[in-house]
C-alpha cells in the first residue's frame, strides 16, 4: 500500500507537468518540419544539381561543345560578368483545369491539378576568355504544390525521432526533479537529525512533509528525542541541585565538628576518631565540588555560549606550574617545560586555567618521587608526560573513569573526567597514550 | 569588633557564631533577608558575614544597605555557589572576600581578622609577636629587625599560626590553609611537617624568642620558648 500511494502521487506529479508539455512538444516539432524540408532540399536537392552541373561543365572544357539535354539552357553573358553558382526551387499552386466543380472529385486522389514546382541549379562557365551560363531546370508539373514525397518523408522520419528524443529527455528530468523535491525534506531532516545534540538547549525541529511515510517517521522522531531531552534536563538539572544542595549540610557537619575539636579535655582517642570524621567530610566536600564544577562545564556547554578570548598557553601553563613550584620541589619532580612555540588561541579563559590547572595536577599527584615532567608543545596542541606509579598501560578509558586505584586512598579521580569535559565544550580532543613509560596527555585544537 | 553574620542555616549560624565568640567577637545573627536589613539599619558593625541565598532575597542586593552604612563594615561572602561568575560578582559589588562552603572555621576567623586588619591598616601593618614581626604589605618576615628567607608555604604557615597564636591550631586546618586544593597531591601531614621542621630551624638560628610547639594528637601552638624546647 505504501508503495502504491507514493507511485501513485509520483505519476500525477508528472502527469500534470505532462499536459502542458506534450502539446509543446508537439507544436515544436511540427514546426520544425518546414525547416527541415527547406534544409533537405538546400543540401540534398543542391548537391544533386550541382553534380548535374559539373558533369556538363566538364564536358564544355574538354570538347569545347554544349551538349543539349533536356532542361539544360545556355547563355552567353556580357564580357564584363563575374563568376558565379546559385540553386533555387520555387512550388506554384495555379487554377485548377477543370475550373468546373464536380463534387465526386473530392474523392479522387489524383486530381488534375495545374500545378508545378521548380528547381533550378545555375552556374557560370568559362569558354576561350567569355562567361556562359548553363542553368539546369527541373519542372515537374500536375503534382500537388509542396515538396516533394521524399522530403516530407525524411522531415516526418527525421522529427519523430527529435520528438522521442525530446520526450526522452523531458521525462529523465522531471523523474530527477520530482525525485529530488519528494526527498528533499528527507535529506533536510537528516541532516538537522545528525546535526542534533542533546545537550544543545534548542529542541529538535523538523520540516513538514506531504509524504505521510515520513511524517509518520519524522514524529516518531520527535517523540524520542524529546523524552531523552526532558529525561537528560531532569538529571542535569537533580545533580546541579545536589551539588549546591549538599554542600551547606556539609558545613554545618564540619563546623560542629570543628567545633567539639577545639574543646579541651577531649581524649586523644575521641579526638582521633573526630579528626578522621572531618577528614571524611573534607573528602566528601572535595567530591562534590569536582561534581559541580563538571556539572557547570556541562550547562556551559548546555548554554551553548562560551565567552571567547585570546589566550597565551604557554603563559598559563607557566604560571599554573608556578602554582605547584613548592609541590615540585618537595617531591623532587623533574620539569622540563619547553616553549618553542608560542600558542595563542581564542578560548574561554576560565575553562583553559581549569584545564591546564588539572593536567598540571594529574601529572604532579600520580609522579612518583624524584619523577619527571614533560611539557611539549606541537603546531596545534599540546602534550604533558609524566612518569607514574602504575608501570603497565591501562586499557579503559582513562578520562571517564571516576576512581583511581584503590591504592590511592581519598584521591579523586575526577580530574581528567573535567578535562574531558571541559575539551568537549571547547572542542578540542584529548588522546591518552603510554609511550617509553610515560604517561602522555595531548590537548589539541584546530585542523 | 562586632560582626553581623547572615545564615539561614540555623544550625551553622549557631556553630559559627559559638566560634567567633569563643575568638573574641561580638556577633550577632540574621536569619532571614529581612531581619538583616532591620540589624543593618539599627546597628552598626564592622565586619558583615553574608550568605547568598537567603529567604526573602539575594544576599547581593544587601550590598546598597550595607555601603549606606556610616562606618562601612567588610564584607566577607560565604555561599555553596563555588563559580568564578559569583565570585567576581561578589567581589565587584564590594565584598573583601569570598569563602566556599564548606569552610574551616579556622579559615573563617583568619580571614575576618584580615578583613578588619586591611580596614584599618594604620592600627596594625605588622603582626608583632615578641621579636618576630610580620610584614602584612610585604609578605616579610623579621627576627629582630633582620629579615628571613622563607618559602611560599613557609610564611603562609607562619601566618596562620600568628593569626592564632596562643591557639592550638589543628594540623587539618593547617594543611588546609597552606595547600588549599592541592591538599590530595601529597601526604599532607608529611609536607606540613617538612616544613615545620625547615621553619623552626630557621627561626631558631635567627635566635628568635618564638617557637613552633607540637602540641601531641593536637596541631602546633606559637608560643614563646623556654629555652630548652627542642626541635
Amino acid at each position: 500500500m505504501a508503495t502504491s500511494q507514493y507511485s501513485k502521487r509520483f505519476i500525477t506529479k508528472i502527469k500534470k507537468v505532462y499536459v502542458v508539455a506534450l502539446p509543446i512538444l508537439l507544436v515544436v516539432t511540427i514546426l520544425f518540419n518546414n525547416y527541415v524540408i527547406d534544409v533537405y532540399y538546400r543540401v540534398f536537392y543542391r548537391i544533386r544539381f550541382k553534380n548535374q552541373v559539373e558533369a556538363i561543365a566538364s564536358t564544355v572544357k574538354q570538347t569545347g561543345k554544349f551538349p543539349l539535354r533536356e532542361g539544360v539552357s545556355y547563355q552567353l553573358l556580357p564580357s564584363d560578368a563575374k563568376p558565379y553558382s546559385y540553386f533555387t526551387y520555387q512550388f506554384y499552386d495555379l487554377e485548377d483545369v477543370n475550373s468546373s466543380f464536380n463534387f465526386w472529385m473530392i474523392f479522387s486522389l489524383n486530381r488534375q491539378l495545374n500545378n508545378k514546382r521548380i528547381k533550378e541549379y545555375i552556374r557560370t562557365i568559362p569558354v576561350k576568355d567569355r562567361l556562359y551560363e548553363v542553368t539546369v531546370t527541373e519542372v515537374t508539373m500536375n503534382e500537388p504544390g509542396g515538396p516533394e514525397s521524399e522530403a516530407v518523408i525524411f522531415a516526418v522520419a527525421f522529427s519523430l525521432v527529435l520528438f522521442f528524443i525530446l520526450n526522452w529527455a523531458f521525462f529523465q528530468i522531471n523523474l530527477n526533479r520530482v525525485s529530488y523535491n519528494l526527498w528533499r525534506p528527507f535529506y533536510n531532516n537528516l541532516r538537522r537529525i545528525k546535526s542534533y545534540n542533546i545537550r544543545n538547549k534548542e529542541p529538535l525541529l523538523l520540516q513538514k512533509t506531504s509524504v505521510r511515510e515520513f511524517e509518520l517517521f519524522n514524529q516518531a522522531v520527535l517523540d524520542f528525542t524529546n523524552k531523552t531531552q526532558s529525561a537528560y534536563n531532569q538529571l542535569r538539572e537533580f545533580t546541579e541541585n545536589t551539588a549546591h544542595e549538599l554542600q551547606t549540610p556539609l558545613s554545618i557537619l564540619l563546623a560542629k565538628v570543628e567545633l567539639i575539636l577545639k574543646r579541651t579535655g577531649l581524649e586523644s582517642e575521641e579526638r582521633k576518631e573526630l579528626l578522621d570524621i572531618k577528614k571524611t567530610i573534607v573528602r566528601l566536600s572535595g567530591i562534590h565540588k569536582g561534581l559541580n564544577l563538571l556539572s557547570r562545564i556541562r550547562s556551559i556547554q548546555y548554554a551553548g555560549k562560551i565567552a571567547r578570548t585570546e589566550l597565551n598557553i604557554n603563559d598559563i601553563i607557566s604560571e599554573s606550574l608556578e602554582t605547584y613550584e613548592e609541590l615540585i620541589e618537595y617531591r623532587n619532580i623533574d620539569v622540563q617545560h619547553e616553549s618553542s612555540i608560542q600558542h595563542r588561541i581564542s578560548s574561554n579563559e576560565e575553562l583553559v586555567r581549569i584545564m591546564v590547572d588539572n593536567l598540571l595536577r594529574n601529572a604532579i599527584q600520580h609522579n612518583v618521587n624524584e619523577g619527571k615532567i614533560s611539557v611539549m608543545y606541537q603546531k596545534y596542541g599540546f602534550e604533558i608526560s609524566n612518569t607514574g606509579v602504575v608501570d603497565a598501560p591501562t586499557d579503559e578509558n582513562i578520562f571517564s573513569r571516576y576512581h583511581t586505584k584503590s591504592a590511592d586512598d581519598g584521591r579523586l579521580g575526577l580530574g581528567l573526567a573535567i578535562v574531558e569535559a571541559i575539551c568537549e565544550t571547547l572542542e578540542f580532543s584529548c588522546v591518552y597514550q603510554y609511550r617509553e613509560f610515560q604517561h602522555c596527555i595531548r590537548i589539541s585544537w584546530g585542523k | 569588633m562586632k560582626i553581623l553574620l547572615v545564615e539561614d542555616e540555623k544550625l551553622l549560624s549557631d556553630s559559627i557564631r559559638s566560634a567567633l565568640v569563643q575568638e573574641g567577637f561580638s556577633c550577632e545573627t540574621a536569619l532571614s533577608f529581612l531581619e538583616a536589613r532591620e540589624k543593618l539599619t539599627d546597628k552598626i558593625y564592622d565586619v558583615v558575614v553574608l550568605d547568598i541565598n537567603l529567604p526573602g532575597g539575594l544576599g547581593f542586593d544587601l550590598f546598597a544597605d550595607i555601603q549606606s552604612m556610616d562606618s562601612h563594615p567588610g564584607v566577607l561572602i560565604i555561599s555553596v555557589r563555588n563559580s568564578l561568575d559569583d565570585k567576581l560578582k561578589g567581589l565587584n559589588l564590594g565584598a573583601d572576600d569570598y569563602l566556599v562552603k564548606p569552610f574551616h572555621l579556622d579559615e573563617l576567623v583568619a580571614r575576618i581578622r584580615s578583613i578588619i586588619r586591611r580596614r584599618h591598616p594604620q592600627e596594625e601593618e605588622e603582626m608583632v609577636y615578641y621579636n618576630l614581626s610580620y610584614d602584612l604589605m610585604n609578605n616579610q618576615v623579621k627576627v629582630n629587625g633582620q629579615e628571613l628567607k622563607l618559602t611560599h608555604s613557609q610564611l603562609r604557615i607562619l601566618y596562620y599560626l600568628l593569626m592564632n597564636k596562643n591557639r592550638t591550631v589543628s594540623k587539618e586546618s593547617l594543611s588546609d590553609y597552606v595547600l588549599k586544593d592541592n591538599i590530595d597531591m601529597v601526604d599532607s601531614f608529611d609536607y606540613i611537617y617538612t616544613h615545620i621542621k625547615n621553619l623552626r630551624q630557621k627561626l631558631k638560628k635567627e635566635g628568635c624568642e618564638v617557637s613552633i610547639v607540637t602540641m601531641y594528637g593536637m596541631g602546633y601552638t606559637l608560643k614563646k620558648s623556654d629555652g630548652n624546647q627542642s626541635v
